[in-house]
């Protein structure tokens, strides 16, 4: 019952992100959604996946309003809305609907009924052994991307002196 | 409940699509990755997998960071050259 509540909550506000226009409400309600996932996570059992949702969404929402504040007087005007605009969030839509159907047409396909007891012990306990023994290569290799993502993000992002105010 | 992750997701794919601003877009792209995460997550606890199922979730959740960077980094970049962030410029991002 809980998981149900928090879904539409997490629902509610990523209609809210998808659809306000103004973009600092369309970020906070993109965190209230993360906020959401994460309880949702929690009532499933998987309360170590929750805590790092809630760090990831929280990271994001405050690096999207510094986006925000810091770009956003430079958006160009907001432009009136022709057919074309409404054509495209109309396709888009239904596109996203059907994805979203699908999704739901796979899952009939699943095993009834959610696992509610877990006799392999806590969540974090097993999730650790897991990782340390069976990805610990994957671990590595999302390590070593993030880092160079990290390294092409500063080379993305440098300045070239000769153009630089 | 897989239904609602369908929705998150594809509500995301809306997001990318009809959105005209960089900043636009990345909330799309990070609700794609919210909805996929959780995609996996009740995948798992519904088949039995379920600590395969928040292993996937966890990767995918940390790899939305490198989202953050590529996408702040782009943005900064888009913004040194044009002066402006608008998805219309993204097309080259050479002088």
């Amino acid at each position: 019952m809980m998981s149900w509540i928090f879904s539409g909550i997490t629902l509610a506000a990523v209609l809210m992100a998808t659809f306000v226009g103004h973009m600092r409400v369309s970020i906070l309600s993109l965190w209230v959604a993360g906020l959401g996932v994460g309880a949702v996570y929690l009532t499933l059992g998987a309360e170590f996946l929750a805590i790092v949702q809630w760090i990831v969404s929280t990271l994001v929402t405050i690096t999207f309003l510094f986006f925000a504040v810091m770009f956003g007087e430079y958006d160009p005007p907001a432009v009136k809305r022709d057919s074309k605009t409404f054509v495209v969030q109309v396709v888009s839509l239904i596109l996203g609907c059907v994805f979203a159907i699908f999704l739901g047409m796979i899952s009939r396909h699943l095993p009834n009924g959610a696992q509610t007891e877990f006799p392999d012990g806590s969540d974090l306990k097993v999730l650790g052994r897991v990782l340390t023994q069976e990805n610990l290569l994957s671990l590595e290799v999302l390590a070593l991307t993030l880092f160079l993502v990290l390294v092409g993000g500063g080379v993305v992002a440098r300045s070239e002196g000769e153009e630089s105010p | 409940m897989m239904l609602v992750a369908g929705l998150i997701g594809g509500l995301g794919f809306v997001c990318m699509i009809s959105r005209k601003s960089m900043l636009g877009l990345l909330v799309g792209v990070q609700l794609l990755i919210i909805g996929s995460t959780m995609i996996f997550v009740i995948a798992g606890l519904h088949s039995g997998l379920r600590i395969q199922g928040h292993v996937f979730g966890l990767f995918i959740a940390l790899g939305g960071i490198a989202q953050l960077v590529v996408g702040y980094s782009l943005a900064i970049r888009l913004f040194f050259l044009k002066r402006r962030i608008s998805l219309d410029d993204l097309r080259a991002l050479k002088q």
